[in-house]
């Protein structure tokens, strides 16, 4: 290891957190080395996990003053490198603080410490009748910090929002370790909305509270299949139009039902262009009448093979399938990539046929499964990663299919962050000036750049470099698209 | 307006903020200027009530892109004539424009069933207090990329950027919406209220004052009228003449007060002088008049909220926000100064900053 830490740092954050939240060495820390973005991989120097916000701030402080970064990483679930180790610093590791504080059934909140998972949330507040909405499909693993550093969504989340409109208040640390908290009393700047999505840049989650909703009374559950990507996209757009709002409206295409009938054999209409899984929720009255309606507006572009649970058994099977699209697109592949681009709906034919092409230029399958209810779209790559040639394809593949997501009047991450994934992305959907604003941004919350430094947002540089690289292959940069 | 009308207007205000030597006041309709304190007298006003008009506007995609001089009012009338609305009640009187009422970030009752106006905030475009033109955001509602700047330019009163054009989330307007009126004191409208919500009735919006807890239950006509059923209490007739006023914080005691406190609290938080009170939000907030006791600051913050003295009379100096604790306010200022580094828009707007 050609690097090191300042002398004394381990002793003392030993001191401070106990001997077996310090790991060091290769071994120890094997399993830290990557996020669920597995094609980037580092060990940091070492990696620390605190018990309590004492021990948070004690660690923060110490690295602090030595001015060595720090990464926080809560379950090591995302998947766009937000949580790579820096080759120089410490991973600051909030999977052991994970108490529910306190749940208040009657305001709806729930209080607790950033490594509690989220669906832990829902099940602790199960009891009172209630949950949280942002459902994001790490969601048995994923933990509250990394959901707030990632403004995480879900499947739900057209119904119940993102992360930022489910969390109230945060307890936060600074990268010195010093503790200020954020919320919605209105006083100032609205920082805890600055601070979802952050990437773990400005701040460290040391307690969050929370927004529960109410469990809905009823659900009710379709699944049903379109002959072209054309109708499919089409009665998406009409369902949304019609003013319903669903509560899950989940599509995969052809390739990606293929899988998952190879997989689990559930009876998915297996030569469909598209499978359409919509759920609705809430009062019974609303619950049975919304899908009713959405029902009527399919029917209307052709749907057929229309199933409607009956019990929750078959709501269960019918989600199951689109719930096992990427192990079971794994299964085709050594290895996949999952895309998250952002289209405006009505965008959708023309994107999947743009990435159809793509994937023969590039020699490369892919399946695409969508969150039709709010246009995020989940291109999953399908390569070998042991093969370099591939691996390298697969990168640029899925680079081409975020342009063409920009291109299509939307954003190059809509769920997953931008990490270290994404840095040339970002050239591409910001200015030097709006860059600019981003690392003043971070400058306010963090003035040494301690925490996460190098992922979320390129350098001059670097946009500089990866700029002359795509207009000479004719790409970019496109002066004709409306820029907001 | 064309898209190169639209530009120039907008370069040129960038051009003005550019060149301004001097403290700018920057207005839309220039109606909330007695909302946060004073900017300097000798400040040149830049207003963006030329930049009007709805650029985009997509139902289907539950989107629309406005100028930041369109009147609310007008947004209002082409999203209704789609069977629409803006999401989060943004409150604003006749007259007043978008960017206005954005950059002062207050809801009206109905943010109760919505969220807050950032939360439906999906893009922006502002001027940067070196007179840079600079666009965050975009028009679909999962987009990480970047720290989210627009939402941040709500509630910050102009003094982080003119703001010159938003991208709003729609959502479509209830199928039915009657309100229900319950007489009970003010700690058992808390109890009511939240109790209504966590079982899942379609609570739009609620108010209690002077006695009377108001409900206004809005969805389909099936769970309207559940919910009616299970809640009980009289029909309001003609519920609108209650509600519109009220989300523009105009009529009865807003007209009459000559202090008006807008208190931020946890929604069960009760206060020894709730009875004076009008309470919104199941509680959330609560509007407080001249018979407010003369320490209501200090008594809202011991009940875990914030107080903003949000009218105060001819004379009085009375701090119109409190201060931040000292890590926030280092922050904020260090916000201020990467977005405006001479401190030329609304300066001391704030009062702390």
């Amino acid at each position: 290891m050609d690097q090191a830490l300042p002398p004394d740092l381990l002793e003392e954050l030993r001191a401070e957190l106990g001997a077996d939240a310090v790991l060091a060495g290769p071994e120890q820390l094997a399993a830290y080395s990557c996020d669920a973005l597995t094609m980037y991989q580092q060990l940091p120097l070492a990696a620390v996990l605190p018990s309590t916000p004492a021990q948070l701030a004690a660690a923060l402080r110490l690295c602090h003053a030595r001015e060595v970064p720090v990464v926080t990483r809560g379950a090591g679930t995302g998947l766009s490198g937000g949580a790579l180790p820096h080759s120089e610093g410490v991973l600051l590791v909030t999977a052991r603080m994970r108490d529910i504080v306190r749940i208040d059934p009657l305001a709806r909140t729930a209080t607790v410490q950033p490594g509690v998972r989220n669906l832990a949330v829902s099940d602790a507040a199960a009891r009172y009748g209630l949950f949280y909405g942002p459902d994001p499909s790490s969601q048995q693993a994923c933990t509250i910090g990394g959901n707030v550093a990632e403004n995480s969504g879900g499947v739900r989340c057209l119904k119940y929002g993102l992360t930022i409109h489910n969390v109230l208040a945060l307890r936060c640390l600074t990268a010195a370790g010093e503790e200020f908290e954020v919320d919605l009393r209105g006083g100032g700047y609205d920082l805890l909305a600055l601070l979802h999505g952050s990437e773990g840049m400005l701040a460290v989650v040391a307690e969050a509270v929370v927004a529960l909703a109410p469990l809905p009374e009823a659900r009710a559950t379709m699944l049903c299949a379109f002959d072209s990507v054309r109708a499919g996209g089409d009665a998406i757009a009409a369902i949304i139009a019609a003013g319903i709002v669903p509560a899950g409206l989940e599509m995969m295409d052809g390739t990606a039902v293929a899988a998952v009938e190879e997989f689990l054999g559930l009876g998915y209409p297996r030569d469909a262009a598209l499978v359409l899984v919509c759920e609705t929720d809430g009062l019974h009255e609303d619950a049975r009448a919304q899908l009713e309606h959405i029902q009527l507006v399919c029917e209307r572009f052709g749907a057929r093979d229309m199933r409607v649970a009956k019990d929750d058994a078959e709501r269960d099977l019918l989600w199951r399938g689109r719930k096992s699209a990427l192990p079971a697109v794994g299964r085709l592949a050594t290895d996949y990539y999952c895309i998250d681009g952002t289209i405006p709906r009505r965008r959708l034919g023309e994107v999947l046929e743009r990435i159809a092409a793509l994937a023969e230029e590039f020699r490369l399958p892919c399946a695409n499964v969508f969150h039709a209810s709010d246009g995020n779209l989940h291109p999953l790559i399908m390569f070998h990663a042991g093969d370099a040639d591939e691996a390298q394809r697969a990168r640029d593949f899925g680079s081409r299919i975020l342009a063409a997501c920009l291109a299509a009047g939307g954003t190059v991450t809509g769920e997953h962050g931008v990490g270290v994934e994404k840095l040339n992305e970002m050239c591409l959907q910001f200015r030097e000036e709006e860059l600019a604003i981003f690392r003043g941004v971070r400058g306010a919350f963090d003035p040494d750049g301690v925490l996460n430094p190098g992922k979320a947002v390129p350098t001059l540089q670097r946009c500089a470099e990866f700029g002359a690289m795509h207009v000479h292959e004719g790409q970019l940069p496109h002066p004709e698209l409306e820029r907001f | 307006m064309a898209p190169s009308e639209r530009a120039a207007r907008v370069a040129e205000a960038a051009a003005a903020v550019a060149a301004a030597e001097g403290p700018l006041l920057v207005t839309g309709a220039g109606m909330r200027q007695d909302y946060g304190e004073p900017v300097a007298a000798a400040a040149a006003e830049l207003s963006t009530a030329s930049l009007a008009g709805v650029r985009a506007y997509e139902p289907a995609e539950l989107y629309l892109i406005a100028g930041a001089g369109t009147p609310l009012a007008e947004l209002q009338a082409v999203l209704r004539a789609e069977g629409q609305e803006l999401c989060g009640d943004p409150a604003g009187r006749t007259g007043e424009t978008v960017g206005g009422v954005y950059a002062c970030g207050l809801s009206g009752p109905r943010r109760l069933g919505q969220g807050l106006l950032r939360d439906h905030v999906l893009g922006c475009e502002v001027i940067d207090g070196r007179g840079t033109v600079l666009a965050f955001g975009g028009t679909v509602i999962k987009n990480v990329a970047g720290y989210d700047v627009s939402r941040v330019q709500v509630g910050a009163l102009g003094t982080l950027g003119v703001i010159t054009e938003l991208s709003l989330r729609v959502r479509g307007l209830a199928e039915s919406d009657l309100t229900t009126m319950l007489d009970c004191d003010a700690a058992a409208s808390l109890q009511r209220v939240n109790e209504a919500i966590a079982r899942g009735m379609p609570v739009a919006a609620s108010s209690w004052e002077q006695g009377a807890l108001r409900l206004r239950l809005a969805g389909s006509e099936a769970a309207v009228r559940r919910a009616r059923h299970e809640i009980g209490g009289e029909e309001v007739p003609a519920a609108d003449e209650y509600w519109e006023p009220l989300a523009q914080q105009a009529g009865g005691r807003f007209e009459a007060a000559q202090q008006v406190w807008l208190c931020m609290l946890p929604p069960l938080a009760e206060l020894p002088f709730d009875e004076l009170g009008l309470i919104e939000w199941a509680g959330a907030r609560r509007w407080f008049f001249d018979d407010a006791p003369a320490d209501i600051r200090r008594s809202v913050e011991e009940a875990g909220g914030q107080a903003i003295c949000y009218r105060r009379p001819p004379g009085n100096t009375t701090p119109v926000f409190a201060p931040p604790p000292p890590v926030n306010l280092r922050i904020m200022t260090r916000l201020k100064e990467v977005f405006d580094p001479r401190n030329v828009l609304n300066p001391g707007r704030f009062g702390y900053l």
